[in-house]
């Protein structure tokens, strides 16, 4: 006899709720509609929802209680509630893509990620709130979005951090079961660090991007945040794959199986003792020397490493400025760029129109050496280690552009700049929870070599074994 | 802490340092200061991929693979 589901399914692993699915605790459409609700009433709330799917959803979840009946089993994302970033194209609702220019857009078709999630038997609840454009022109506010900023389910006064703000908010109070968020630079790991979800940005080419806003074609990247480290797993294998509409597809689909792997006691975990400097206070530091430490017990040897010398963030800015400019040029061309939110992304947009071939040229010959010079750095490392973010997340009126306005270099680079290097190599990230500084999430991230997921992945389960971050909830309103 | 600086970092950071310079340490109020200062950060940029030497034989990542 199905009972209705209880408060304690918002933040089961997506196994879990696949599993009392399947022995028939409660049903598809119970579940839908208890996490519709739940999404409906806290999504403002905390400006993740941009748009309800309820009605497709509950329909959908028919369906699959049917197909569950039949002994029809989809694998783990059968019947669960997910939530995507309101970037990707579902047909006939709208896709605003966070920006006010586009808050009447509906695409007709969904796109390739959507198909494979409803392929794989996940329910799509809602769309979730983003930056507007994914923020490529460099914004100042968090209140850069369509929906307003994205809010901190640990401290409403906090940002959820960005592009995917809505997708980090929703994981981390339970509004979705788990989320698609998009990465050009940060824009998983950003979001997924403050709102102490774990989040997985996958190799360049892995998850098609048919169907999803483009910002910079050699740099956008699709992928899972969820409660843990398998999820990630179960969830990229079942929206990756290749795809002929996307030029970027590498042709490659993803298997969970990090069984496989080399045991972690014969990797070699590459950190920098100097990123620890980086970090402002010492609450924060020693959150991330405890999970060194967590990282260390697993038996891997550790080894101190350091980036090779690249310009690495003048190089990503430059790359997407130009191709996030050009993305956008008809927007900048009749104007409506000016309806934009945030008066640092609109000139940030249109600057970009004025870079010049030869620094885009340039940002790219200097990419080719920085996808060399990683290459050889993974001879020596198997998995590179460092803060997902150096702080926690930011308030929600704080400049986001004041550092930039007067900090000069004065720190070694150990791995500071992983970020833009993992992005511009199209190297595969995990951000995991890795405790908290003044009651807000920090995340610790790993990232490796190309098409390695299951490295990252085996070692962020074996983390999350050994510690309860991931597990930690917020106090809901 | 300078002298952990390599060669071509001190070379970007002179190169830098006059476009730096030039950039108001106050955030912009205006449409207009923020337009001159998005223009100032291309120009930063600029000066830091110029300052950075390469191999004259490398090819862009076109075709971009990971």
């Amino acid at each position: 006899m199905a009972k209705s589901p209880g408060n304690d399914v918002f933040f089961m692993p997506l196994t879990e709720l696949n599993q009392r699915l399947h022995s028939k605790e409660f049903s598809a459409v119970e579940l839908t509609k208890a996490y519709c609700d739940r999404l409906e009433k806290l999504g403002p709330a905390y400006n993740a929802l941009a748009h309800s799917l309820r009605k497709s959803a509950l329909s959908h979840a028919k369906d699959v209680d049917r197909e569950i009946k039949r002994g029809r089993l989809r694998g783990p994302l059968q019947g669960v509630p997910c939530g995507v970033k309101d970037l990707l194209d579902v047909a006939v609702a709208p896709c605003t893509w966070g920006a006010k220019p586009f808050a009447t857009q509906k695409p007709d078709e969904d796109a390739t990620v959507i198909k494979k999630l409803k392929n794989a038997g996940a329910i799509l609840t809602g769309k979730l709130s983003m930056v507007e454009l994914a923020g490529g022109g460099g914004y100042r506010y968090a209140a850069a979005s369509l929906q307003g900023p994205g809010l901190n389910p640990w401290d409403k006064s906090r940002w959820s951090g960005g592009s995917s703000s809505g997708p980090g908010s929703a994981v981390a109070a339970g509004l979705v079961g788990f989320a698609i968020g998009s990465e050009t630079w940060g824009s998983i790991l950003t979001p997924s660090a403050f709102c102490g979800v774990t989040g997985l940005r996958p190799t360049y080419g892995y998850v098609s991007r048919n169907g999803a806003m483009a910002l910079s074609w050699t740099m956008d990247k699709i992928g899972p945040m969820a409660r843990s480290a398998a999820d990630c797993g179960h969830i990229l294998q079942a929206i990756s794959g290749g795809d002929v509409d996307d030029p970027g597809s590498a042709g490659k689909s993803f298997f969970y199986g990090p069984q496989y792997q080399k045991p972690i006691s014969e990797m070699r975990f590459g950190f920098a003792p100097s990123d620890l400097d980086r970090v402002a206070d010492e609450e924060s530091r020693k959150v991330f020397a405890s999970a060194l430490e967590v990282l260390r017990s697993l038996g891997a040897k550790m080894v101190e490493t350091e980036l090779p010398d690249f310009p690495y963030n003048a190089v990503a800015s430059t790359i997407i400025g130009a191709e996030g400019s050009s993305v956008f040029e008809p927007l900048i061309a009749d104007g409506r760029i000016d309806q934009l939110a945030d008066q640092r992304q609109i000139a940030g947009l249109k600057a970009g129109l004025e870079i010049p071939a030869k620094d885009y040229l340039k940002a790219m010959r200097i990419r080719s050496l920085v996808q060399q010079s990683l290459a050889k750095l993974f001879s020596d490392v198997d998995v590179l280690i460092s803060p997902s973010r150096f702080s926690v997340a930011s308030g929600l009126n704080e400049p986001l552009d004041r550092s930039s306005l007067t900090s000069l270099k004065t720190h070694q680079r150990g791995l500071r700049d992983l970020g833009a290097a993992g992005n511009l190599a199209g190297l595969p990230a995990l951000s995991l929870p890795c405790g908290f500084a003044g009651g807000l999430p920090l995340g610790m991230q790993l990232v490796s070599r190309p098409w390695t997921e299951n490295s990252i992945l085996l070692i962020g389960t074996e983390f999350q074994n050994r510690t309860d971050w991931h597990k930690r909830k917020p106090a809901i309103d | 802490m300078t002298s952990q600086f390599t060669r071509r970092q001190w070379a970007a950071q002179f190169a830098a340092l006059p476009l730096l310079a030039q950039q108001p340490q106050t955030l912009p109020a205006t449409v207009v200061e923020d337009t001159d200062q998005a223009r100032a950060r291309t120009k930063l940029l600029s000066a830091e991929l110029a300052a950075f030497s390469i191999p004259m034989h490398t090819e862009p990542a076109f075709q971009f693979k990971a």
